[in-house]
């Protein structure tokens, strides 16, 4: 699928977000019976996956909170990519 | 008229083993020592049976039925005959977690090493222990699900592979008529004092370049995944319940990557974290420097 900056997503059907004390969290799908285990940023990435936000706001999302670099925007791309093809997300 | 076996009680089973020959239910007794036992034997107890297999071959049929040549076997049948009971126990095991790690109870609660199959848990959990802290078991570790209690598991130690001489020299003698390639679980250890403190410590064991250990923190997401690595997958495991507890014990746990290329290392680096005032469980503490 092609994508681009207004393109939205959400967490896959049975997906769920289990958000962890330290910043970082695990992605649990119940179809897949599988989990992932999500850094700081990954997590932050996955806690805007609600079918309401863009990529171009994630972005400036992202860009407040990490206010000492830029947000590369290929290397979040690609993070969502990766998270789609394993079945833990998809394109609204 | 002599008494039969008892029973062992192992994760919640009760398990006797029947035919088996004299010299290998003595070697049996000792390898089980640690276990609770029932005498006379229950009803319900699971049998394992050594049968005769034709020209003095003798078969093993576990609980569940399966069977195995013991002609084709190099290894004693005392050995066998623990391994099948310890892996149908496993299978069987109901409310708990199995998870392959060892364990120590420390000043500050007890602590989980998990690793790779030769990482070196066992050799960590006997140096803790010789250091003076309590073993609760050097390869499974039984946690209940919910309270995620620890559990003292008192298998014989498996001591086939090669050790550090440095560690070898701080074991207790081993008796003299114990089973070859074993170490008796000390006995003050499997001994049930006081309840087991609770988990506030996780290892993730790893060989390193360094002699001396280096202690990495480690995400609870990472622990979580180390946790659910370790759980052993029996026949009625759920991914799902598994992945709830393991999180709460991530969550509740200190969690660190320890690498060492030594056994010495890895024990001296992990006796220092164990030892030194731990932080509030729950809280996420900076490694010690």
């Amino acid at each position: 699928m092609s994508l681009d900056l207004g393109t939205t997503f959400s967490l896959a059907p049975g997906v769920q977000l289990e958000p962890l004390g330290d910043g970082s969290a695990v992605l649990y799908s119940r179809d897949l019976d599988e989990s992932l285990s999500l850094n700081h940023t990954a997590a932050l990435l996955c806690s805007f996956a609600d079918g309401q936000h863009t990529i171009a706001m994630v972005v400036q999302e992202m860009s407040h909170v990490f206010t000492a670099s830029s947000i590369d925007e290929d290397a979040l791309v690609a993070c969502l990519r990766e998270l789609a093809d394993r079945r833990f997300l998809r394109w609204r | 008229m002599a008494l039969a076996d008892p029973a062992w009680i192992v994760l919640g089973t009760p398990f006797r083993c029947l035919g088996v020959p004299a010299d290998a239910r003595r070697d049996l007794a000792a390898l089980l020592q640690g276990f609770p036992t029932l005498q006379p034997p229950p009803a319900e107890a699971v049998a394992l049976r050594v049968e005769a297999n034709g020209g003095g071959a003798l078969l093993l049929v576990d609980g569940q039925g399966s069977r195995w040549d013991m002609a084709e076997s190099e290894a004693p049948l005392s050995s066998h005959l623990e391994y099948r009971l310890i892996d149908d126990a496993i299978r069987r095991a109901a409310g708990r977690w199995v998870l392959h790690a060892g364990a120590v109870a420390a000043p500050g609660g007890t602590c989980l090493i998990v690793g790779e199959s030769g990482a070196g848990k066992t050799s960590l959990a006997l140096w803790l222990w010789t250091s003076g802290l309590r073993l609760i078991t050097d390869d499974l570790c039984p946690i209940l699900c919910g309270s995620l209690t620890p559990e003292v598991f008192p298998r014989a130690l498996h001591m086939d592979a090669d050790y550090s001489p440095r560690l070898l020299a701080r074991l207790p003698p081993r008796p003299p008529s114990y089973p070859a390639a074993y170490y008796p679980f000390p006995e003050r250890d499997a001994a049930p004092l006081a309840p087991l403190p609770p988990i506030t410590t996780l290892l993730v064991l790893e060989r390193g370049p360094d002699a001396e250990g280096a202690l990495e923190l480690l995400s609870q997401s990472e622990a979580t995944h180390q946790l659910v690595k370790a759980v052993i997958k029996s026949p009625a495991f759920d991914f799902g319940e598994a992945l709830a507890d393991m999180l709460r014990l991530a969550r509740r746990c200190r969690c660190y990557r320890l690498r060492s290329s030594t056994p010495e290392g890895a024990g001296e680096r992990a006796l220092a974290a164990l030892t030194t005032t731990p932080a509030s469980a729950g809280q996420v503490a900076s490694p010690a420097a």
